[in-house]
């Protein structure tokens, strides 16, 4: 996720956007600062409570709310596909007359960077395999890959891009066409009225948002800092680097993201992903071409088959009547991705909103649901059937390294292709760039959202954001391992559920309003 | 398991949320 830009153009060249607040006497940026902030430094005295005690919560939360999870996101996706069929679909994101900015071509490029951070390139391989690993004690290993496969489009595919399509529609039709400024509460005071009880919520929303990111990109940093580190081990045939690298690889990070928090590097900072976008798309066509061609994209077909038939119904799958081992799973994976993508919907909202002005509901919800969604496919079905190719060919070492070190998957994978120095260096080359873009991008947001909407947060308190979100992500990175990761991420984003649901209710409300006036 | 009266609890909140969001929907604003 990423090249959220800078520059001073978009959702509130037509807002009354607030008063420049001097630096730091927003009381929602202290307050959100205090809770990030004593999340980061709890998690930094006492790592194991932290991953702990939010294992726990999350644990209770998904037992006695999954099944509004699944709901909720499955409701996102049928209202979305409503909206692009109904006699909203025409509606324009600004005013009539206004026309898109940027062309089609570009805006979906755009899209696809911005859904393809560093977890596609941490989880290609892996997460179809390590389903595959528990699928296959239900089923024969043909079947069990193919279903695997489903799953792990099934959680990067429409329910995921659901949940970003509503969120940025809703910024950018208050944005664009009623000129609220581009805050996470403000659609709800355009919608009800500002009096006591919505200029609360709204604050409120604005919180949960900022909380929500800052844990989310927090997670996303351990995570690409460890894919980095398990590169420079596959590398330089290094084992047992532990923390020392991986603090190294951190600190080199956080060096390099520094600077454009502090220069406005917004053109720069777009070229930084379209170049990390160019060397995974260049990953994706080597392994499909390098591999094994026929199979893979028998793979790819099934799978689009298996997806477009099944979609609907496995979003109401809450496996209530399974045993433990599959209930586990379905927390432990599908609940965790539909609030992990939860997380990053005010972060990735605000950021397609923004390359949106002028384009029609219908071409905004289709576009962004479909065109990422089918650029997921194409990834896990090349990644991922590229390793079931080497497992069901009867390899079974990949298998030890799905259950033992996740990050390492892709390395190990790419080391029985052509030229892997080159093509692991690119791996790594491409994680770091996402990263450093994911960073600087949610710096600028966090900035944004804590200053009452100001268009152009001040360098010290995007600093500020980089500093918290740096500490958020070695607390993590500490904490050691993917689950405890994942558990501190659903905990932070798990409350703004009810907000995004909040905000498609003053969406569908606003839109029936403009229709009947 | 989470059974007794968090679990009812947490629920009521829910069942709560999705009343609230309908009565929003359709209650008339100015």
């Amino acid at each position: 996720m990423n090249n959220q830009d800078s520059s001073n153009s978009s959702p509130g060249d037509h807002a009354a956007v607030s008063s420049q607040k001097s630096a730091f006497t927003s009381p929602l940026l202290i307050t959100a600062l205090i809770i990030t902030g004593a999340i980061a430094i709890w998690g930094l005295v006492d790592t194991g409570g932290l991953a702990a005690k939010a294992a726990q919560l999350v644990h209770v939360q998904f037992i006695s709310r999954g099944w509004f999870i699944m709901l909720a996101v499955s409701f996102m996706l049928i209202v979305s596909i409503w909206l692009a069929l109904s006699r909203y679909g025409g509606i324009k994101l600004g005013k009539d007359d206004d026309e898109p900015e940027f062309s089609t071509i570009s805006w979906l490029t755009m899209l696809f960077a911005a859904g393809m951070g560093v977890g596609l390139l941490f989880w290609g391989t892996a997460e179809p395999l390590t389903h595959f690993d528990l699928i296959r004690e239900y089923a024969v290993p043909g079947q069990a890959a193919n279903s695997a496969l489903f799953v792990t489009n099934f959680h990067w595919g429409l329910h995921a891009w659901a949940i970003y399509a509503l969120t940025g529609l809703v910024i950018a039709y208050f944005g664009f066409r009623r000129g609220c400024p581009s805050l996470i509460g403000s659609p709800i005071i355009d919608t009800f009225g500002s009096n006591r009880v919505t200029d609360l919520v709204g604050w409120l929303s604005n919180l949960l948002a900022i909380v929500a990111i800052a844990i989310g990109v927090g997670g996303s940093i351990a995570m690409g800092v460890f894919q980095v580190k398990d590169g420079i081990d596959t590398l330089f045939n290094l084992s047992g680097t532990g923390l020392g690298l991986t603090t190294v690889v951190f600190f080199v990070l956080c060096a390099a993201y520094f600077p454009p928090l502090v220069v406005d590097l917004s053109t720069g900072m777009a070229k930084l992903s379209n170049t990390a976008m160019a060397v995974a798309g260049a990953l994706l066509i080597f392994i499909l071409l390098a591999g094994p061609t026929h199979y893979l994209m028998g793979g790819i077909t099934s799978a689009i088959g298996e997806y477009f038939a099944k979609v609907l119904p496995h979003g109401f799958r809450t496996f209530t009547f399974m045993d433990e081992h599959i209930g586990n799973w379905f927390q432990s994976w599908t609940l965790t991705y539909m609030v992990w993508w939860i997380a990053w919907a005010p972060f990735v909202g605000v950021f397609i909103a923004r390359i949106s002005k002028g384009r029609t509901i219908r071409e905004f919800i289709l576009g962004v649901i479909l065109g990422p969604t089918v650029f997921s496919m194409l990834w896990f079905g090349i990644f991922g059937g590229a390793g079931f190719h080497a497992v069901l060919q009867g390899g079974s070492e990949i298998m030890e390294v799905v259950r033992n070190n996740v990050s390492a998957v892709t390395f190990f994978m790419l080391e029985n292709y052509p030229l892997p120095m080159i093509t692991i260096s690119l791996v790594i080359v491409a994680a770091f760039l996402f990263i450093v873009t994911s960073v600087v991008s949610a710096a600028f947001v966090l900035g944004m959202f804590s200053t009452e909407g100001d268009l152009n947060p001040s360098a010290k308190i995007k600093l500020v954001w980089g500093v918290i979100l740096g500490a958020l992500g070695f607390v993590m990175i500490l904490s050691g391992n993917m689950s405890a990761i994942k558990s501190i991420i659903a905990l932070g984003s798990l409350p703004f559920v009810f907000v995004v649901l909040l905000l498609v209710v003053c969406l569908l409300k606003t839109l029936k309003k403009e229709f009947e006036d | 398991m989470n059974d007794g009266l968090l679990d009812t609890v947490m629920n009521i909140e829910v069942f709560l949320f999705i009343g609230l969001l309908i009565w929003l929907y359709f209650k008339p604003v100015n």
